[in-house]
């Protein structure tokens, strides 16, 4: 078993480099691996946005992510300054800002770039799935 | 023995894989660089010049995507989400390019 971390810094449907890591992550897990953390960097933090509605006939990429952590208790991780430049915010950002809403996913949590450098030196693989 | 995952055709990304590639390193194409797979695609032919034993591997669903599954290159092996899994746990690192 390899424990592998993501980063993800594609935006859904923008890019392919979200669907990769999405698709990724689910192979290695079904083949007995560990995701030591997941980490969403620049437009990756539109995957864990509460608010996303794509058309009936699409794949839901933000749904399903969310389901993959929630089934798997996977560590995601949102950066900080990426997010709130975006407008994703947790509830407690939301307040520190005044801001009139929260929209980050209860399956994500917000950190710095500081969990990020941990997973790479904790994690056997590191892949970097960018547009 | 580095695996070198590359999601597009750009010229110029390819000209630093042809500099950064060592002979015993494997290279993975994902997304849009599928296309490259296609006989003919010059960098890979240059890549294949300098390094004849150099492993090509594509990512089948990605392939597929673009109704090219059944045009690739011969030589290039057609690999799963699992295998690739399994390609970058072979291999000592990951470099992906974008």
């Amino acid at each position: 078993m390899s424990s592998f971390a993501l980063m993800i810094q594609g935006a859904p449907y923008s890019s392919g480099a979200a669907l990769s890591a999405f698709r990724f992550c689910e192979a290695a897990l079904a083949g007995g691996h560990e995701i030591y953390r997941l980490f969403f960097y620049q437009d990756g933090v539109h995957n864990a946005s509460a608010l996303c509605v794509p058309p009936q006939d699409e794949f839901h990429l933000p749904q399903a992510w969310q389901q993959l952590i929630r089934q798997h208790k996977l560590d995601a991780v949102v950066c900080v300054a990426s997010a709130l430049k975006r407008g994703i915010t947790d509830s407690g950002e939301a307040a520190r800002y005044q801001l009139p809403a929260a929209n980050l996913m209860a399956e994500f949590t917000i950190g710095g770039l500081g969990v990020w450098m941990d997973a790479m030196a904790k994690a056997d693989r590191v892949l970097n799935f960018a547009p | 023995m580095t695996l070198h995952v590359i999601n597009k055709t750009d010229a110029a990304l390819w000209q630093l894989l042809l500099n950064a590639v060592m002979p015993a390193d494997a290279v993975l194409l994902i997304e849009d660089a599928v296309y490259a797979a296609l006989p003919g695609y010059p960098l890979v032919t240059a890549l294949l010049a300098t390094y004849p034993a150099l492993q090509f591997h594509v990512l089948a669903d990605d392939l597929a995507a673009r109704g090219i599954s059944a045009k690739i290159r011969s030589g290039f092996a057609c690999v799963t989400c699992s295998e690739f899994v399994a390609l970058t746990i072979d291999h000592a690192r990951v470099v992906n390019w974008h």
